[in-house]
């Protein structure tokens, strides 16, 4: 298993708007998502995520999110790991963390986990 | 109509490979079906004419006893292989394997060769017959969605694990404690020396935390697996298969004194639903040599060609109980040759994980020299071993 981690400030500038959450995995790659705000699990999905909305930034303010995303390859050698997560405001601030690694042929689980103080 | 019945009894042995020695990525699955190798098509002695899609298995061997009363060793055997998954089945992926629409994937993944040798009786004299067939699919149909929510709910099972045992070393670890509360502090000085120092030291000590829960999960993560074990993996929607296979004859026991019995090509497509399948057959059929065999002699075997068309309905109300039935009608495409039909009702029910008991009842086609139908009836148990898939997800 790869693990990776992210720290990060995740400044509020509008405090009206809602904080969104985009995550992309490669073509065919199996991915979940768990988003929690101070240690409550928000969000679980499966799949990419577009724009999904966490909560409003005055909501987030001075409150810890977690970004954890798990992801598996397609256990084909020549094929790559990529995993892209964004946490943004719509037009604000915005923090990226990103892995591209090589696929393993044993199909590894890649599980990231970005950790934003909301300030 | 005379009848004529038999008892067979087939035995299924296959899908050879070893349970779950990297529990996260093998799945042992139910994918055993009624049998229907080209093989045996070819050399008519299956207990079905219409194939159904199937997964197929990495290797099986089929052995039919066709004696009274179970008194004698089997002489009827087939062996039949998948390519695909034998030379590199733990290169298939999950979604490759669920999803894949490649017709390239879809033919090498459900390829399979296979090989068959029976012992038939004309007019008291036995001889053997030898057939060998292939198959492979250019559409599967896919993976139900209800099986791929469970794929899907195991997946997202295991990584909640993963997520709540690392949250629970983060709130008990007093270092993470420490560092986080000093990043804190730092975020409101707004000292960024020390915020890209903490946020490193910060990033490293929850990876450390993270690797002390994939080291624990490594170990616990069995139980999650089995859930899987009871899924049925069945395909649904539009099938499509080719197959083709030709059949030998042996006389006397001797190799030299053989002829090439037939030879055919024929496709099944339909569609297949939780419950329901329709499936359509064309196939070509060219009796090369259909023998009159007498204790002395091989006279004037007849050739022939013919053109079947076939449908089939397979009706399954519950997961381990299974109702077809089938017809075929024979275009004789040689002057002075009868049209002539056949069918079967087939009953299956699952008595296990893997085992199988089918019941087939029939008519057969009428013959070449008798012109009368014979009753058919097959009596089949059909077990597989070892039934995994290297899957992911």
């Amino acid at each position: 298993m790869i693990n990776k981690s992210k720290v990060s400030a995740f400044r509020i500038t509008k405090p009206e708007a809602q904080v969104l959450v985009d995550v992309h995995s490669g073509f065919g790659q199996p991915i979940d998502t768990i988003v929690s705000v101070n240690g409550d699990k928000k969000i679980q999905e499966f799949g990419n995520l577009e724009a999904k909305p966490i909560d409003s930034g005055a909501a987030l303010k001075n409150q810890q999110i977690v970004v954890h995303v798990m992801c598996q390859d397609k256990n084909t050698s020549t094929d790559n790991l990529d995993v892209a997560i964004k946490v943004y405001e719509e037009g604000g601030t915005s923090v990226s963390m990103n892995y591209k690694g090589e696929a393993s042929e044993e199909g590894e689980m890649l599980v990231m986990d970005l950790t934003l103080f909301c300030i | 109509m005379k009848k004529n019945i038999k008892l067979l009894t087939l035995f299924i042995l296959g899908f050879s490979s070893l349970w779950a020695q990297e529990e996260t990525k093998e799945f042992k699955l139910n994918l055993l079906e009624t049998p229907s190798d080209p093989a045996f098509i070819i050399m008519g002695n299956s207990n079905t004419e219409i194939e159904t899609p199937s997964n197929v298995s990495d290797l099986k061997t089929s052995l039919q006893n066709a004696t009274n009363n179970f008194s004698a060793l089997p002489s009827n055997y087939a062996l039949s292989i998948a390519p695909g998954w034998l030379i590199n089945g733990k290169a298939i992926s999950y979604e490759r394997y669920l999803n894949d629409n490649s017709v390239i994937d879809n033919v090498w993944q459900s390829l399979q060769l296979s090989l068959g040798t029976s012992v038939l009786n004309q007019n008291n004299t036995d001889f053997r017959r030898m057939g060998a067939g292939l198959k492979f699919a250019l559409y599967r149909g896919e993976v139900a969605e209800r099986t791929q929510n469970k794929f899907r709910q195991y997946f997202q099972k295991v990584h909640l694990n993963i997520f709540e045992e690392t949250q629970k070393e983060k709130q008990n670890d007093a270092l993470y404690k420490k560092l986080s509360q000093e990043l804190k502090e730092a975020y409101i000085k707004n000292d960024s020396a020390q915020i890209s120092q903490l946020e490193v030291q910060l990033e490293q000590r929850t990876e450390a935390l993270m690797q002390k829960v994939s080291d624990n999960l490594e170990s616990s993560k069995n139980t999650d697996l089995k859930i899987l074990t009871d899924i049925k993996l069945e395909r649904t929607g539009f099938f499509w298969d080719v197959s083709g296979a030709g059949a030998m004859n042996f006389y006397n026991k001797n190799l030299d004194s053989s002829d090439l019995y037939r030879w055919g090509a024929w496709t099944n497509f339909g569609w297949k639903g939780d419950t329901n399948q329709f499936i359509f057959m064309a196939r070509y059929l060219s009796f090369t040599n259909d023998p009159f065999v007498t204790p002395t002699e091989v006279i004037d075997s007849v050739k022939y060609q013919s053109l079947d068309f076939g449908l089939k309905y397979v009706w399954n109300p519950t997961e381990k109980f299974k109702v077809s039935g089938e017809g075929i009608y024979r275009f004789m495409l040689d002057e002075g040759m009868d049209q002539t039909y056949k069918f079967m009702v087939n009953f299956a029910y699952d008595v296990g994980k893997n085992q199988i008991i089918n019941l087939a009842l029939g008519r057969d086609f009428e013959g070449v020299y008798t012109k009368k139908a014979s009753g058919l009836m097959y009596l089949s148990y059909i077990i597989g071993f070892g039934n995994e898939r290297k899957l992911k997800g």
